[in-house]
């Protein structure tokens, strides 16, 4: 059993067929307890190549709620917290 | 945010019935219902398609389709709401969404009808594949919110 404190990150869609599979744990950088969601967005990329393009066109719930991009840089990711990729969606 | 006896929120894999949804919001002081009934189309582009998949993030599509009952509450005056949402595989000519509203009288429920529709095409995380003889397409709703 590992002590990292880590965070939840869900793929739908076109995010789940480019990392394949529906769910992950990332485990936060040494020390800390959070991460913002800019560094997320780097720390998945360089973990799933193809996703990059993806992340690019796609917005992020944390805990069910939508994030404006405009936050993106001071709203930080915290342990226990339940991100997802949320591509363009399709539903109706 | 909800509304336990007057609003009504399903993803499921089962069946969509309209009359089922229909009478979810009966009600004897509603003299209108109005509903929206999308059904999967059989042709995109010229290419013919033989299923439907769709995935949701449900807890979060059930969260989002309830708080925008609860705006829609805020712009007219509606008795009760339903918004019931296909998941899984649906053939080509069932229904994928079912939305109705009973009010008083007849603008309100049709006009929130048009407005929850146009809504969760734009915000409840939920996906749509297209799977053709030769291959698949995650498709993208017009009015999905996306980065500028």
């Amino acid at each position: 059993m590992s002590n990292a404190k880590e965070i939840t990150i869900l793929y739908f869609a076109t995010a789940r067929d480019a990392t394949k599979v529906p769910s992950e744990k990332i485990s936060l950088p040494p020390q800390s307890t959070s991460m913002s969601l800019e560094d997320l967005t780097n720390l998945l990329k360089k973990r799933h190549e193809k996703l990059a393009p993806i992340l690019d066109n796609s917005l992020y719930s944390i805990n069910m709620e939508y994030v404006e991009e405009s936050d993106y840089q001071t709203i930080l990711v915290k342990e226990g917290d339940e991100v997802a990729i949320i591509p363009p969606v399709s539903g109706g | 945010m909800s509304n336990l006896d007057k609003d009504f929120v399903k993803l499921t894999s089962e069946n969509l019935i309209l009359q089922d949804i229909v009478n979810l919001v009966k009600d004897d002081g509603a003299g209108a219902i109005s509903t929206f009934n999308g059904t999967t189309r059989n042709i995109f582009k010229g290419k013919t398609v033989i299923q439907l998949e769709y995935e949701s993030y449900t807890p979060m599509a059930e969260k989002v389709l309830f708080n925008l009952i609860y705006e829609a509450r805020t712009k007219w005056k509606l008795t009760k709401v339903a918004i019931y949402h296909r998941t899984g595989i649906v053939p080509v000519g069932e229904t994928s969404v079912i939305i109705a509203v009973s009010s008083v009288h007849r603008q309100e429920s049709l006009h929130a009808v048009e407005w929850l529709i146009d809504q969760l095409k734009e915000k409840a995380p939920i996906w749509k594949k297209e799977v053709y003889n030769d291959g698949s397409v995650w498709k993208e709703n017009a009015e999905s919110r996306r980065k500028v």
